[in-house]
């Protein structure tokens, strides 16, 4: 077996109330190297395409990889992979904190959780003893406070817990997994796919060493890293966290203002943004484990005279819940944001419903009535309160966004469905296409639908983050389409493989380049691989996922973007822009990727990656 | 001549300033601007203009927007000129 990781996998069989131990063959590592890649491998393994997400044939995928378990910057990450309840496909999603770290340390890559079961249940892992124990008295709880309830059943505050809040045990879509008190496995729904099998957390304790092949060349590599990421981070994200950039992205017309349907907002992001953010709400670095970056934050504040204190708003919450919604009160916004965080729901498609609820009200397709009594007008913070309440509890009328944002609009009518910004049932993030034309690519085709993470070339396209070890050595041209399915593609395949090492995504961003993650790679594992080789295995895991999402019935119908996304800015840097010719760059993605034309990777392909 | 500078965060909170006028030469271009910005406000300045802080590099981590257009190291600035400087990274 090669080093850096165990080669074992947990299986826990929830109908069975089974726990078995079994081994990983190590081909598969060298095939899909760990994280989501070598999940995404079990996931095509062992769950037919079609299965309903709910139903117990489904399985939660978690998984670390050859980066975790050791210090190692930014090696704090983990994955999940399952079909989502939102895309009915394969997703995937990850967050750092300590937990994944933990997972590795008591001796496992991946923990499979299959079945349901009648009862609330929680899993404790401490090394070789696992155990299912009951979760009755947790159900119902919210994400935060079962963190610390469970810590004081085992009776250890150093275990580590990922759990889930009501909005997953209730089923909703938008249910999320909360690790540590401030990290969020957000996206795609997972919350409500452990909800649906009455699995509340998993709690870990793990003390046992990983072996690393040359662990003193990874130690002396690793420590001129953190030096460097330290230095480069310490004044932007450590100093603000993510929200140094929001007055930065609205000048470039990159934030969601307005549902999408304006391009300038100076005062407002001003308002909520660094520095604002970061002295109104007393915010301090909150890093997750071996992180030189510590973009993540702890803030203190007062709403309505009671103090809250907890993980606070990222950029992609600012955006979603803020200036989306027109809203530039960030008490209110960080009270929104305790609430999801609480609920255990993705700020990300809440903060998208509850902007889509405002601009239908707007437009008389909603009215008060319909609302409950609410008056859904922008900047609204009454009403963003009370209905991510609704949605979280699936109450009221929040109930009707359960399963996402694609069947809420089908309810309320038709003129409601020309208004939704998603793809596949999956809102975007807080990143605007008509700014980053790579985007409009990326959203289109990421396999688990609009994402920014699963693929970041508007990180490249901005010129943040070259990869000359792939040809890519300068800042491209801004709004053109020209060379935008080239970059796109490539930024896929390098968040697939930092999905798999796992490493967070600010790493890279910050500095470290892919030569530096190969010798990592290699010094971790013994093996002997070239960044080039690496890359090939991220484009082996783009193909398998999309593999999942063609064999669900996915092709290029699905690939498209929403109507706003062709209405140009009328004002600010993006003004008059639009990603075109996006179809045609579009079947150039297609035929870059060795896909057909409808969008599905062909024998040839599926063959030359060894994947069939 | 003077154009006016106005620094996004983290620039601001670094030097303490929103915005500033500065006397330049003729025939100045971003490229020697953002030299001599570096120079004059140092090190955490230096960090988050260049890539590694490394000032010899020929690429920056920053934009620099003239009327809501992004412009190149190689602009020759004009009298009365209004930059925004601000970094590259979008969001998180």
């Amino acid at each position: 077996m090669l080093k850096s990781v165990w080669g074992k996998l947990l299986r826990v069989n929830l109908t069975k109330k089974e726990i078995i131990k079994e081994n990983i063959p190590e081909e598969l590592f060298h095939q899909y190297i760990g994280g989501s890649g070598i999940a995404t491998k079990y996931l095509y393994d062992e769950v037919p395409s079609g299965t309903n997400p709910f139903s117990e044939d489904n399985k939660v995928i978690f998984a670390t990889g050859p980066f975790q378990g050791y210090v190692l910057p930014g090696g704090a990450k983990w994955s999940v992979v399952s079909r989502s309840p939102l895309t009915n496909t394969f997703g995937v999603t990850t967050a750092g904190a300590e937990w994944g770290v933990r997972m590795k340390n008591a001796g496992y890559d991946m923990i499979i959780i299959e079945g349901k079961s009648p009862e609330p249940l929680y899993l404790y892992i401490n090394n070789d003893q696992v155990e299912l124990k009951s979760a009755k008295n947790y159900w119902g709880k919210d994400a935060i406070e079962t963190v610390g309830l469970i810590k004081n059943e085992i009776g250890n505050e150093k275990i580590s817990v990922a759990t889930i809040g009501t909005a997953g045990e209730n089923g909703v879509g938008i249910g999320c997994i909360v690790a540590d008190e401030h990290s969020f496995a957000g996206r795609c729904g997972f919350g409500a796919v452990l909800g649906s099998k009455k699995l509340k957390a998993i709690a870990i304790s793990g003390t046992n060493k990983v072996p690393l092949a040359e662990p003193e060349k990874l130690k002396s590599l690793s420590k001129k890293l953190f030096k460097r990421l330290r230095i480069n981070s310490e004044d932007n994200f450590t100093a603000h966290g993510t929200a140094v950039t929001l007055a930065s992205c609205e000048k470039v017309g990159d934030l969601p203002i307005k549902y999408w349907t304006r391009s300038k907002w100076e005062k407002g992001a001003e308002e909520i943004g660094a520095p604002n953010f970061t002295d109104k709400l007393n915010a301090k670095s909150w890093p997750c484990m071996y992180c030189p970056v510590g973009c993540h934050r702890h803030v203190e504040f007062r709403y309505k005279g009671k103090k809250i204190e907890g993980a606070g708003a990222e950029y992609e919450t600012l955006g979603m819940l803020g200036s989306n919604c027109l809203i530039n009160d960030l008490d209110v916004i960080s009270k929104a944001n305790d609430l999801c965080n609480r609920l255990g729901m993705d700020t990300i498609s809440a903060g998208s419903y509850i902007a889509f609820t405002m601009e239908c009200y707007e437009k008389g397709i909603l009215n008060q009535e319909d609302l409950d009594g609410l008056k859904a007008n922008w900047g609204n913070g009454d009403y963003l309160l009370e209905m991510l309440k609704q949605i979280g509890g699936k109450e009221g009328f929040g109930a009707i966004f359960a399963g996402g944002i694609r069947p809420a609009a089908k309810k309320i009518g038709e003129a409601a469905e020309r208004l939704t910004v998603e793809v596949k049932n999956l809102d975007f993030p807080a990143h605007d296409p008509r700014s980053y034309f790579t985007l409009a690519i990326n959203y289109a085709t990421s396999t688990r639908g609009a994402c920014h993470l699963r693929g970041y070339p508007h990180v490249g396209e901005g010129g943040t983050m070259l990869i000359p070890e792939m040809g890519f050595d300068q800042t491209p041209e801004r709004f053109t389409m020209e060379g935008k399915a080239e970059i796109t593609a490539l930024f896929q395949d390098i968040a697939a493989l930092h999905d798999s090492l796992v490493i967070c995504i600010f790493i890279p961003v910050q500095g470290m380049s892919l030569t530096e993650t190969t010798k990592l790679f290699n010094y971790a594992t013994g093996l002997n691989m070239t960044p080039q080789e690496l890359m090939k295995v991220g484009e082996r895991i783009v193909n398998l996922q999309r593999q999942i999402n063609v064999e669900d019935g996915i092709d290029i119908e699905d690939d498209g973007l929403p109507a706003k996304m062709f209405e140009p800015g009328k004002k600010g840097f993006r003004k008059n822009q639009i990603p075109e010719p996006f179809e045609e760059t579009l079947l150039k993605y297609y035929e870059l990727r060795g896909w057909d034309g409808f969008g599905k990777p062909t024998n040839k392909k599926l063959s030359d990656l060894g994947i069939k | 001549m003077k154009i006016k500078v106005k620094y996004l965060p983290p620039f601001c909170t670094i030097i303490n300033k929103k915005d500033e006028i500065i006397n330049i030469p003729k025939n100045y271009s971003i490229k020697q601007l953002l030299k001599y910005l570096a120079d004059k406000y140092g090190e955490k300045f230096k960090n988050n203009i260049f890539p590694n802080g490394n000032p010899n590099s020929d690429r920056y981590i920053v934009n620099i927007i003239l009327d809501d257009e992004i412009i190149n190291k190689d602009y020759i600035l004009k009298s009365e000129d209004t930059i925004t400087i601000f970094m590259t990274m979008s969001g998180g």
